[in-house]
């Protein structure tokens, strides 16, 4: 009984210990693989400041303020903040209800570290649609810390990859530039 | 002699074996549905998946997030599982297993609890019709606190169908260990409280010649759920400003729900609305067929025995999906009949049935706490059979007492009808056809 109890805690504590990917190309890729697929299993590699930057919120049709949202950091103040951050993710799972992205192998083409803060970048390819660069910028609070991912820049962009575009990285700002294109909403 | 009387014919005595295949078979497949279906298909998938990465990260939600007003208890499972799966099992997989395990312990007890009274065969079989009925089949694998609630009521009530064969010195003990599975309930789900006062009447009745254990039996069974719900819903009216019926209701809390129900129909009940039922509810159980969304009733049997939010089955994108909801909810035209029977029966003989009376009482006073909420809350959503779906175990024993009340031939041909519909239920519900 006690055998079996230890067994438990040391699974316990190896799942704890093993959970985090360790490097910032880790984590990009981690990222990469959950986020078309589990998409709320990539929050945990995302830091406060990204749900910033996407500008996603939960919305009903007819919304009149639908168009003109804009990122805007997080207020300071601890209340307001963690209620502008939980309505942010909010928007950001409700975006990618449904998601299923398949791609090809990510390539690694850039990593940059420097002190806690990290840049990695993958090219990725899909089958029937132009390839994009996606940019990560990583943080993470000190050396013990894990990375989180705090702004995603993608290049490369174009109709015909825009779909896969906004799964890889999903914002207001794509689906803005998809109605602006050709009224497609991803 | 059929159910009722614990002996089955010798025509169905195949059923028990089958029942229990039948349900190791089902419940393989909910496992595999929890991974093939799409991310966020859950019901309200991203906040019960935010309230579960709130605690995951060792905090509460915002009172005003999307299902921040429901009580703790499966969320803090659910990242539990999560911090202890790691990277290797997907969290919206991880809460969906939850449950799925939920699901299958509850049938389980269902079968535990109505086999002396109605004997191995029935109680199996009817525990996997319960369990493979669509409303609980599609609550017992997305995310959310459903699965975990039907489990704890069940247990909570499966002690009630037992309580007669509990001795007056073992009262207190016995009350001990129902408050304790009663707080769970509770702290899982806010509907769970609707069982507190017959838990409460139900040791007063049984001890009734002891008033002393009687007391201190229904005190003992219903002090801590009463306590664990008062602190968690005191704290929520506290830090909101709200008053009860806001934070009960949990929907007009956070502004994101509010907004999402506004834009749902019908916005406003009639008494008419009580009584109508479409043919819609079986021949195209979905929710925007004609006269659907308006029918409580009707609603109500398309989300029961269909898919009619479109949520699990992808309605909206496939003809076949409406098509295999339509053989759904005619499936669960006989399961329904039978269970109607055995509450009919019930009600004209309580005395016959008295295991099953406090389980019963405790689905109807749910059934009328339904109809109110559908009457303060005029939205389709809020008419899903899934919010009753903690009813598993009485609606089982009047599905139980109605395949008894048959003639020995026809019952025997009942539940190998059954057993066909369970069948059924798995197949067309299995997310590798839709996918």
């Amino acid at each position: 009984m006690r055998r079996a109890a230890a067994l438990l805690l040391a699974g316990a504590c190896a799942a704890l210990a093993c959970g985090a990917p360790a490097t910032p190309a880790d984590t990009a890729r981690a990222f990469l693989e959950r986020v078309g697929r589990h998409p709320i299993h990539a929050l945990p590699l995302l830091a406060e400041d990204f749900h910033a930057r996407h500008a996603l919120r939960h919305s009903v049709p007819g919304d009149p303020e639908f168009w003109s949202r804009r990122p805007a950091p997080l207020p300071s103040e601890p209340a307001a903040r963690r209620r502008e951050l939980e309505a942010a993710q909010l928007g950001w799972l409700i975006a990618q209800k449904g998601a299923r992205l398949r791609f090809l192998e990510p390539e690694p083409i850039e990593e940059r570290i420097e002190g806690d803060r990290a840049s990695v970048a993958f090219r990725i390819r899909f089958e029937g649609a132009p390839s994009l660069v996606q940019r990560f910028e990583l943080v993470r609070r000190d050396a013990g810390s894990p990375w989180r991912i705090e702004a995603i820049e993608q290049e490369g962009v174009v109709p015909a990859n825009l779909a896969q575009a906004f799964l890889l990285s999903p914002s207001h700002e794509l689906r803005r530039r998809a109605h602006e294109w050709q009224g497609q909403s991803p | 002699m059929g159910a009722g009387s614990g002996r089955t014919d010798r025509w169905s005595r195949p059923v028990g074996p089958l029942a229990r295949g039948l349900l190791v078979l089902a419940f393989c497949a909910q496992v595999s549905n929890a991974f093939l279906l799409p991310p966020l298909h859950d019901y309200d998938a991203a906040g019960h998946a935010l309230y579960a990465f709130a605690l995951y990260q060792g905090r509460m939600p915002d009172p005003t997030t999307w299902g921040a007003f429901h009580p703790p208890l499966y969320y803090a499972l659910g990242a539990l599982v999560w911090r202890l799966s790691g990277s290797w099992l997907p969290a919206d997989v991880a809460l969906r297993l939850l449950s799925v395990v939920a699901g299958l312990l509850a049938a389980e007890l269902v079968r535990r609890a109505l086999r002396r009274r109605v004997g191995d065969g029935d109680a199996a079989l009817v525990a996997l019709v319960g369990y493979c009925t669509p409303a609980i089949a599609i609550a017992t694998v997305m995310m959310g606190n459903e699965a975990l609630c039907i489990l704890l009521v069940t247990a909570v009530l499966a002690r009630l169908v037992d309580l007669a064969r509990v001795a007056p010195e073992r009262a207190l003990r016995h009350a001990i260990a129902t408050g304790a599975l009663a707080a769970g309930a509770v702290l899982t789900k806010v509907t769970a409280a609707i069982a507190l006062p017959v838990v409460g009447a139900a040791y007063l009745w049984r001890f009734r010649a002891s008033p002393r254990a009687a007391l201190a039996g229904a005190l003992l069974a219903t002090a801590l759920p009463a306590l664990a719900g008062t602190l968690f819903f005191g704290h929520l009216m506290r830090i909101t400003g709200s008053g009860p019926s806001v934070v009960l209701s949990g929907s007009r809390l956070s502004p994101e729900t509010r907004a999402e129900m506004q834009q749902q129909g019908p916005g406003v009940r009639w008494p008419s609305d009580y009584v109508s039922f479409p043919i819609a509810a079986i021949a195209r159980p979905y929710v925007e067929s004609d006269g659907l969304a308006t029918s409580v009733p009707g609603l109500f049997y398309a989300t029961l025995q269909a898919d009619a939010m479109g949520e699990y089955l992808p309605a909206k994108a496939q003809p076949g999906a409406l098509r295999a909801g339509a053989l759904l909810a005619t499936a669960g035209l006989l399961p329904t009949a039978l269970g109607a029977l055995g509450l009919l029966r019930l009600v004209r003989r309580p005395r016959a049935h008295r295991w099953l009376v406090a389980p019963s009482v405790y689905a109807l006073l749910l059934a009328a706490a339904f109809a109110y909420y559908q009457w303060s809350f005029p939205h389709f959503s809020a008419g899903k059979a899934s919010y009753v779906s903690s009813a598993l175990l009485p609606a089982a024993g009047w599905l139980a007492l109605g395949v008894g009340a048959l003639p020995a031939r026809a019952a025997a041909a009942a539940r190998f009808a059954l057993l066909a519909v369970a069948a059924i239920d798995v197949a067309l519900l299995w997310q590798g056809w839709w996918r």
